[in-house]
């Protein structure tokens, strides 16, 4: 989150193979690192395991040259120099985005062969301007990339595209010359007009629906979208484990009523706590978890009310194998992961309390510790998923 | 017809993983003439696992009497007995 507390950057993308493949051949990198976001799109040449090795090379090289400061140029120039020769220059080739994003909202982008990125501002399309640099391959062979730099306002949102999603639906009677860019530019300053503050992760979740959608559900090429999102934090109070001294039970509670933010309590003692010091009841929803997790239950001002370690150790397990913030998971622990993932800054207080029956070894079932499985989740949350998070144990 | 009789079942996590998952399927085993004459409930916890040693989870409130080491033919007993008292 930028210090001064104005945004918080919400980075998301999301992918579709080709038909028939099984990886894509474009690769997608988010990193957070301090005060600078670093997102790069990178397109490997064809489609396929191949591909994508290219792509995942180029990601890391951009990447890593990036987060040591390496001039843009000369970053890109390294790239180019590694992948295109002579041979492929004329053919389809590996091409790339970088967006280097500081917290204060200074952005840079450095452009090779992708689809121009769309900046979305105040309702209309920001063209910032960019530099054109030539890039020597080899001495008979050039290449231009492009650099811009400018910055960012709180609502701006940045779009960056392979090219799948702007050739989606070549060929075909309604677009035959394709989407274009223009097209996708039109489609994401409705959506963003109809819903002002679409996520990063919708507005993705929309264009690549849509660019299927174009190529008649066949993807046609791979398509990646990324975007990025400047936009007033949204916050989450996540309430596991009763205090570890009983005296606190009743800040507990506070915290609860005095959150502004969503609210989700994992732990039915805690929810019992909850309930009891502010005087809300909490009702449990029988009925049977397609994840074969405890019953949810409800309670006035509270997002959701979910058991404790169960359910949170599937969340952590769930988190870690997921490819990409889209969870499509029905029980439980999908619905805790998704609304975990709506969220910029998530607020772990933990209860240190322990009840020693969970200990007892002739359990069924192994139960984590909570502050540890708090622990590895948060982790997770901030690397994997690029969110604010902080633990305050009670 | 008297007052209903409520049927807590404990969803904490010990109960659950102790075989309270089951439970919860109760109203699916009573009779229509039992289940006329019962309130089922879940409860994220009765916090009976804290206080007595001796007993076992899973956990089910009948009226006020506690049923421990719970399975659902241990409850619609406890039902029975219960509304026979009424």
């Amino acid at each position: 989150m930028s210090k001064s507390g104005r945004f918080f950057i919400e980075a998301d993308c999301l992918q579709r193979s080709e038909q028939g493949q099984k990886v894509s051949g474009d690769v997608c990198l988010q990193r957070r690192m301090g005060d600078r976001v670093l997102a790069v799109l990178s397109d490997g040449e064809g489609s396929g395991v191949r591909a994508n090795v290219t792509a995942g090379v180029i990601g890391s090289m951009a990447v890593n040259y990036t987060m040591n400061d390496v001039p843009a140029a000369h970053a890109a120039a390294a790239i180019i120099r590694t992948f295109i020769s002579e041979h492929n220059v004329q053919g389809g080739h590996a091409t790339f985005s970088i967006l280097d994003i500081r917290e204060n909202g200074a952005v840079r982008v450095v452009e090779f062969e992708n689809p121009r990125y769309i900046v979305l501002r105040g309702g209309d399309e920001y063209l910032p301007p960019r530099a054109a640099v030539e890039v020597e391959v080899t001495p008979s062979l050039s290449q231009t990339i492009y650099v811009s730099e400018f910055r960012a306002r709180p609502e701006d949102r940045i779009v960056l595209l392979s090219d799948g999603v702007t050739l989606s639906g070549r060929l075909t009677r309604r677009l035959p010359e394709g989407w274009r860019r223009g097209g996708v530019v039109d489609f994401c300053l409705t959506a963003t007009a109809c819903d002002p503050t679409l996520s990063a992760h919708e507005l993705c979740r929309r264009v690549i629906e849509r660019a299927e959608m174009n190529d008649l559900f066949a993807p046609k090429n791979d398509m990646s979208c990324m975007a990025v999102y400047f936009r007033q934090p949204r916050r989450i109070l996540v309430c596991t484990g009763p205090p570890f001294k009983a005296e606190n039970d009743a800040v507990l509670a506070d915290m609860v009523a005095r959150y502004e933010g969503s609210k989700l309590i994992c732990g039915g003692t805690t929810a019992q706590i909850i309930s009891r010091e502010l005087g809300r009841p909490v009702s449990v929803v029988l009925r049977r978890d397609p994840a074969a997790l405890p019953p949810t239950s409800t309670m006035e001002g509270v997002d959701l009310v979910t058991e404790g370690v169960l359910t949170l150790s599937k969340v952590k397990s769930l988190l870690a194998r997921a490819a990409a913030s889209e969870i499509a998971e029905r029980g439980t622990d999908g619905e805790v992961a998704r609304l975990l993932l709506a969220h910029d800054v998530i607020e772990f207080a933990v209860g240190t309390r322990i009840n020693p029956m969970h200990q007892d070894p002739s359990l069924p079932v192994e139960l984590e510790l909570r502050r540890n499985l708090v622990r590895d989740l948060a982790f997770l949350l901030e690397t994997k998923f690029m969110k604010h998070v902080t633990i305050r144990y009670i | 017809m008297g007052k209903k009789l409520t049927v807590k079942i404990c969803t904490g996590t010990l109960c659950y993983v102790m075989g309270g998952a089951d439970l919860q399927l109760l109203d699916e085993q009573l009779s229509p003439e039992l289940l006329s004459r019962v309130d089922i409930m879940g409860s994220p916890c009765l916090d009976c696992c804290n206080h007595d040693d001796s007993a076992q989870a899973p956990f089910v409130k009948v009226g006020e009497r506690v049923v421990s080491g719970a399975t659902i033919s241990k409850v619609i007993d406890a039902i029975k007995d219960e509304l026979s008292k009424q």
